[in-house]
């Protein structure tokens, strides 16, 4: 199966089992950053997946192989937990309508996931704690701000492989983490600063008025940032040995990320939402 | 003329700094108000008071004197033994409590945050070493294999972390220098850079 039809089968199972677990609305928490995760902690944990044809809700007429197993429905369980948190802490920064929407229609789906995995939950919950806490004090020091999330991404993979957890795995999600982070706060840079909301790379270089003025100010050290972290994870992952699906996940930090970061720096506005 | 400070605090040398801190507000107290008294009390007072600043001055230097050797003896190999046992907490607490902050400190602080994977706190720190001291060449060597390496979109991704840890690397240049600064030089940074790439020319080039 090639690279990018396993990828994605994995996508899609991570959405069916959300939708099956948590019902139909909370599948739009499904993303790519999730579906790496995914296929990492598998691999960690020598966790094999069913992988059958099913119809997706998208493409209702023709079917596509779906990733199925009891891992990939806890790391659904998992997504929700990190996706509630993230609107509770959208909320906080007067987001609105979709932020208040969300929160409130993952409340139910959020107290199932809490049930299956309560170290995940106690783990996200005291990080994005800390990391609201940080963006009060309006803290600065691309490292510091960003190593709350690192952390949490960290203590979730430590908590999913539990004893096959090492210093490369744990730096691998640590820095994929912090990539995760600063790479969404790259791409809200505009409108954060429209709204005027916490963003640490507006704490740490400022915002010029525009964000093409604010890319091209800081590009140079924002690519040492976002491609030191990427060198980083890289650098942890060569050092693993994976035996299922190591391919797609080297193609996807060696390239795919580099090539999303090399986008980031140069894109006038907000990137559209990857295509299934 | 000040001879003995803990005489003006009326403490022996080795009280505790709480001690000696309590005995010296309690005095500045007294003689500050005394000072505002008239004729020959008042100006006790003001000469007491000013004894009493000089003391304060002079033991407070003396805590961290002592507060230093105590932790220490003003040795780097120590950090650099902390950090590869790594023990990072540690070694940045000992970072923490040095009052002193020299070129060879961020150095080493550079090191500590690189070892936690806060790249940009540590690229920060050695911009600072290398500001500090322009013509030592492992500071902007450093410097130029994090930015080269670390911070490159095109670096060899295959080669990245491969290389082990025991493999050779150019040893320093120092021409005669500490063995702290060589065993510094040599194990530490030179070796995180080149741990996560085999050299830079192979990668870059």
């Amino acid at each position: 199966m090639p690279d990018f039809v396993l990828y994605r089968s994995f996508y899609c199972g991570l959405c069916k089992s959300t939708g099956r677990q948590f019902g139909q609305f909370p599948r739009f928490t499904t993303n790519y950053d999730m579906t790496f995760f995914s296929v990492f902690v598998h691999d960690c944990m020598n966790h094999d997946v069913t992988i059958k044809e099913e119809k997706c809700i998208l493409n209702p007429f023709k079917k596509k192989p779906v990733a199925s197993g009891a891992l990939v429905d806890k790391v659904a369980a998992a997504n929700i937990i990190l996706s509630y948190y993230k609107a509770v802490d959208g909320c906080y920064d007067g987001d609105g309508m979709k932020m208040r929407m969300a929160k409130r229609m993952l409340k139910k789906p959020f107290e199932k996931a809490a049930k299956i995995l309560p170290d995940v939950e106690e783990t996200v919950r005291i990080g994005y704690a800390k990391l609201r806490e940080d963006e009060k004090n309006a803290v600065r020091g691309i490292d510091r701000v960003s190593d709350r999330f690192a952390s949490i991404l960290r203590s979730m993979t430590q908590s999913f492989i539990g004893e096959n957890a090492d210093g490369y795995k744990s730096g691998v999600a640590y820095n994929i983490g912090k990539l995760v982070y600063l790479m969404d706060a790259l791409d809200d840079v505009g409108e954060d600063a429209k709204k005027k909301r916490y963003n640490p790379l507006i704490a740490e270089y400022g915002y010029d008025g525009s964000r093409e003025k604010f890319l091209e100010t800081n590009r140079d050290e924002l690519s040492f940032v976002l491609n030191s972290a990427a060198n980083r994870a890289i650098a942890d992952f060569n050092n693993i040995v994976f035996t299922q699906s190591r391919n797609l996940m080297a193609n996807i930090l060696y390239h795919g990320i580099r090539e999303k970061i090399k986008e980031l720096l140069y894109s006038k506005k907000k990137l559209p939402k990857p295509k299934i | 003329m000040v001879n003995n400070p803990y005489n003006v605090l009326d403490l022996p040398e080795d009280s505790s700094e709480e001690l000696l801190r309590a005995r010296y507000e309690e005095l500045k107290a007294k003689y500050g108000e005394q000072r505002f008294k008239a004729g020959e009390e008042g100006n006790e007072g003001a000469n007491k008071l000013s004894e009493l600043e000089e003391a304060w001055k002079m033991i407070c230097s003396d805590l961290e004197r002592k507060s230093s050797n105590k932790n220490f003896g003003g040795d780097f190999g120590q950090i650099d033994d902390l950090v590869k046992k790594g023990k990072y907490d540690e070694a940045q607490a000992m970072l923490d409590s040095f009052t002193e902050r020299g070129a060879e400190w961020h150095y080493l602080q550079s090191i500590v945050f690189y070892k936690r994977d806060w790249l940009t706190e540590s690229r920060k720190q050695l911009k600072m070493a290398v500001e500090l001291a322009p013509d030592v060449e492992k500071y902007s060597t450093a410097l130029a294999k994090l930015e080269m390496v670390m911070g490159n979109p095109e670096t060899n991704a295959q080669n990245l972390g491969r290389t082990s840890r025991t493999g050779s690397f150019p040893p320093p240049d120092d021409g005669g220098a500490q063995q702290a600064g060589n065993c510094l030089s040599s194990c530490c940074m030179a070796y995180c850079i080149t741990d996560c790439c085999c050299n830079a020319m192979r990668c870059c080039g």
